[in-house]
């Protein structure tokens, strides 16, 4: 038992030593997955304070929204109409490719890595009076529906913590309200967790504000302390987090069952509902992208579609369900990442080209 | 739950502090009742199934010792089946902790019996009275041969009832195909039937008593409370090892103690099972999967990079749960067999056998090879016996044809390996080296038979293995660290255990090599613990 005790030890100091002396090597990486969100968050924060383009500067919807200052705001010389794109990489990955296809459309991108459905109606709603797109196009992805529920991609995104905000949607009588975050742009994340050993009330504020609110929020993985110094700790806090976030995850989706949260799917339902309206109130033409993730599918269909499909065809919503081109129970149409194959891509734009071409159900064309 | 789980470690905790505070037969009590939950968990109305097979086997068993049941024998029976028909019909298993429900029991939703259910207990114990009255009955009939009779009662009761649930509808399936193949309509034959977990280990567990005790080798055992908790002792329940009565009834019937030497060398195995499982299968699947479970076109080193950690993946699950199975039993102070030693360093197939599951093969052997004439025959008649043996013994991991497939494999190989070296000897050096990689490529071979369940992808895989190799590039995702580390602290250890011939070699090492055995093995188990679990690959037979 001493021996083991010793040796334990020793490998514990060996890995730290190694993370300290080669930190940007795989191995070393490997090891601090398991460091606490607060941790990693401050390794970042000092790794790409300088870097205009990090990671931890992405998609914060405040003062400004992610890209726009670059982004067409109306369809340029020769393109017939501009549309815009809210979502993730998924909805990146088919804007470029419809881009290509098609160069009289212009295309105005705005998301954030792993964007859930709460982050992509709220940049959607910021976006509205900022451009004069004809079409907009609302990316709902699958597999982070289970992210509804968070007020940040910190949370619930345990290994790389990203840390932009978004608000929390909830229903009251029938409409959709927004909770929303206390940290929302980059300069009060800086400030609050970089000067919080001198200042500790913004980011202790902002941490039981997760607490009450975020159902990702967990002490013992999102806060800092000696115990992030263990290499063996770090292991046990890793599988601890995924134990966790399988657990969380689970209450919104199983695979036989599909998206079983009551709460979530009226949110969603509504989230889309409003966003058609708003779109039609603005003169454009919704769009609906259910991006279907491996796996949240089967030979029956696909679980988005299962959950949304009545109230977009009750409102006569134009959508694409991604699972009739590319099914979500056949991995050969995904790439390692999860992403889809390029031609998944080029189909699916092909298809979004389609529904824009047809026009809005509810707006016949004359 | 399963034994690899949190859950499980804290419902071993509390059966283990309890189990060494009550005297020995309360034990076997409280180990029952442990057994019952446990298995309950699974799916609660299998416990009937589980419960007729002790009851018949039972009674069974002292019938064919020539013994008589005392009435209060019967009223034992009979009581048994009308609880255990109860709990598993009449009790809302979801008020339990441990059913998905976090929390205490919820006594107000804890029962809930409908007359359908109140009937269903009424036929069972109807049915265990009937039963109980046979040796009247046919002691009408002086000239017929009672044991016999019996031991067919027990063997046909429980083989039909593994068969109905287990094969009812792959058999339903294939005739179904077969019908309308031959352009004859036909309604759909198959049944919405559940397997239940480990009926196919604790059914031949059962019939190696029944068949021991007709064969005169073993006494009958009087109490219903040993018998049932030799049949489902939780440790070995739902992927064994298959424990003999004479081994595993007699240590039940006796005291048990706890030393420190037990303590040490049963947490030893649950680590050692846990590095097994968790770091190493667990972590491979994935690569695994990227080409058994997909229909990706691949390359034949794909296919030979995927099969060799498949053959480490199923060495890994399997051994590792029996790991942990001896290690809780041991904690316990109860003596499994062992069910693995080194099958891989095999140099020919009756090797293997003797080293990989050893406790199917040897009931394999001794209930069915031996009783179709074994080795004792012509040779084609041997040849025929091992066939027959090695198929029955693919089915009985499941009901697919890949299964038939691999039996049919492992059939050829022994019989093409008996032909060419009948008495199998081994050799040491180089020589012996040579030997075991080449029938290790031998066996993988056949774990890619085990492993893919779909027939057009078997045939896609082999021919990949034959014209496969334009590309040398791998698209498969590689394993964990964990895995890696693991797989090569385990190489290590296993070739050092060869070389000393002995299974617990760990323990005569200095103890600062022994701490950094253990530490090296905790260290890689935590770095394991992250990777996706998989569900054990033996539990599913």
């Amino acid at each position: 038992m001493v021996w083991t005790l010793l040796w334990l030890g020793f490998l514990d100091g060996a890995v730290n030593h190694f993370t300290v002396i080669l930190p940007n090597h795989s191995v070393s990486q490997y090891f601090n997955y398991g460091r606490s969100v607060e941790g990693k968050l401050r390794q970042s924060l000092r790794d790409q304070n300088d870097q205009p383009n990090g990671v931890i500067r992405s998609g914060w919807l405040a003062p400004q929204l992610p890209q726009t200052e670059a982004q067409p705001t109306r369809p340029g010389p020769g393109q017939r109409h501009l549309v815009a794109f809210y979502g993730m990489s998924f909805t990146q990955q088919i804007a470029e490719s419809l881009q290509k296809q098609s160069p009289e459309l212009a295309t105005r991108l705005v998301g954030a890595p792993s964007a859930p459905p709460n982050y992509v109606y709220a940049a959607y709603s910021r976006d509205r009076p900022a451009h004069k797109a004809d079409v907009v196009v609302l990316g709902v992805l699958a597999e982070n529906l289970k992210a509804m529920r968070s007020l940040s991609a910190a949370t619930w995104q345990f290994e790389a913590p990203v840390p932009y905000t978004y608000p929390r949607y909830h229903l009251d009588n029938g409409r959709l309200v927004a909770t929303e975050p206390a940290i929302q742009s980059f300069e009060q994340f800086r400030q609050a967790l970089g000067s919080a050993s001198q200042n500790p009330e913004p980011w202790q504020q902002y941490r039981a504000s997760l607490a009450e609110r975020d159902s990702y929020y967990q002490r013992f993985l999102f806060e800092a302390n000696g115990l992030d110094n263990s290499t063996l700790v770090r292991l046990v806090r890793r599988a601890l987090a995924q134990q966790w976030q399988r657990s969380r995850a689970a209450q919104v989706y199983r695979a036989k069952e599909g998206f079983i949260d009551p709460d979530t799917n009226a949110t969603l339902k509504q989230m889309v509902k409003e966003f058609a309206q708003t779109a039609r109130a603005d003169g454009r033409l919704p769009i609906v992208l259910l991006i279907d993730s491996r796996t949240y599918g089967n030979a029956q269909g696909s679980a988005l579609m299962n959950l949304l499909g009545p109230t977009l065809n009750a409102d006569q919503i134009p959508h694409l369900s991604t699972h009739a081109i590319a099914p979500a129970h056949e991995p050969q149409h995904f790439v390692g990442d999860g992403h889809f194959q390029p031609p998944v891509n080029e189909a699916i734009a092909r298809e979004l080209i389609r529904l824009i071409d047809h026009g809005d159900p509810k707006r016949p064309r004359p | 739950m399963l034994i690899n789980s949190y859950e499980f470690l804290w419902f071993f905790g509390g059966v283990f502090c309890l189990y060494w505070l009550l005297p020995w037969r309360s034990q076997n009590i409280l180990l029952l009742l442990a057994s019952y939950y446990f298995y309950g968990l699974w799916h609660p109305q299998f416990l009937l199934l589980i419960a007729i097979s002790t009851a018949l086997d039972y009674c069974c068993g002292l019938w064919l010792s020539h013994r008589t049941l005392e009435s209060r024998q019967n009223r034992q029976i009979l009581l048994y089946l009308g609880i255990v028909a109860g709990v598993a019909l009449g009790l809302n298993w979801e008020a339990l902790p441990g059913f998905g429900k976090p929390g205490p029991v919820d006594w107000t939703a804890l029962f809930s019996l409908s007359w359908g259910d109140s009937l269903a207990i009424a036929a069972i114990v109807a049915g265990g009275a009937m039963v109980l009255r046979l040796p009247k009955i046919l002691a009408a009939y002086p000239n017929l041969d009672q044991r016999r009779y019996f031991l067919g009662l027990s063997v046909i009761t429980n083989l039909s009832i593994l068969g109905f649930f287990k094969y009812f509808n792959f058999f339903a399936d294939n005739l179904e195909a077969l019908l309308r193949q031959v352009g004859l309509p036909v309604e759909s034959l198959n049944l919405p039937l559940l397997l239940p977990i480990g009926v196919s280990f604790y059914t031949f567990k059962t019939l190696s008593y029944t068949i021991d005790l007709y064969r005169n080798k073993i006494t009958a055992e009087p109490q219903l409370l040993h018998y049932g908790l030799f049949l489902s002792f939780f440790p070995s329940l739902l992927a064994g090892p298959i424990d003999r009565a004479a081994s595993l009834l007699g240590q039940i019937g006796q005291q048990r103690s706890l030393t420190w030497a037990s303590v040490g060398r049963g947490l030893f195995l649950i680590l050692f099972g846990l590095f097994k499982k968790i770091a190493i299968s667990d972590g491979v699947a994935k690569a695994v999967n990227a080409v058994y479970q997909t229909t990706m076109p691949v390359s034949g080193l794909e296919v030979v990079v995927a099969t060799v950690l498949y053959a480490i993946q199923i060495y890994g699950d399997f051994s590792g749960y029996t790991d942990m199975a001896r290690g809780v039993a041991k904690l316990l102070g109860f003596n499994l067999v062992l069910n693995f030693n080194l099958p891989y360093v095999s140099q020919n197939p009756s090797e293997f056998w003797r080293r990989w599951h050893i406790s199917l093969s040897t009931w394999l052997r001794d209930y069915l090879y031996i009783s179709l004439g074994g080795n004792r025959v012509a040779p084609w008649r041997n040849y025929v016996n091992l066939m027959i043996t090695m198929v029955l013994g693919g089915l009985w991991h499941g009901a697919t044809w890949n299964f038939v497939l691999w039996g049919a494999y492992q059939g050829a190989v022994l019989c093409v390996y008996r032909w060419l070296d009948p008495r199998a000897e081994i050799r040491q050096g180089w020589a012996g080296l040579w030997r075991s990689l080449l029938f290790f490529g031998v066996t993988c071979y056949g774990w890619l038979l085990f492993g893919v369940s779909s027939w057009p992808r078997i045939r896609e895989l082999s021919w990949a293995l034959v014209s496969g190799w334009g590309r040398w590039s791998l698209a498969l995702p590689p394993p964990p660290l964990s895995a890696l580390l693991g797989i090569v602290v385990l190489g290590i250890y296993e070739l050092i255990e060869h070389r000393q011939g002995q299974e617990k070699t760990y323990q005569a090492w200095i103890p600062a090599l022994q701490g950094l055995f253990y530490a090296l093995l905790i260290f890689i188990v935590l770095m394991g613990s992250s990777n996706a679990p998989a569900q054990f690959i033996y539990t599913q037979f």
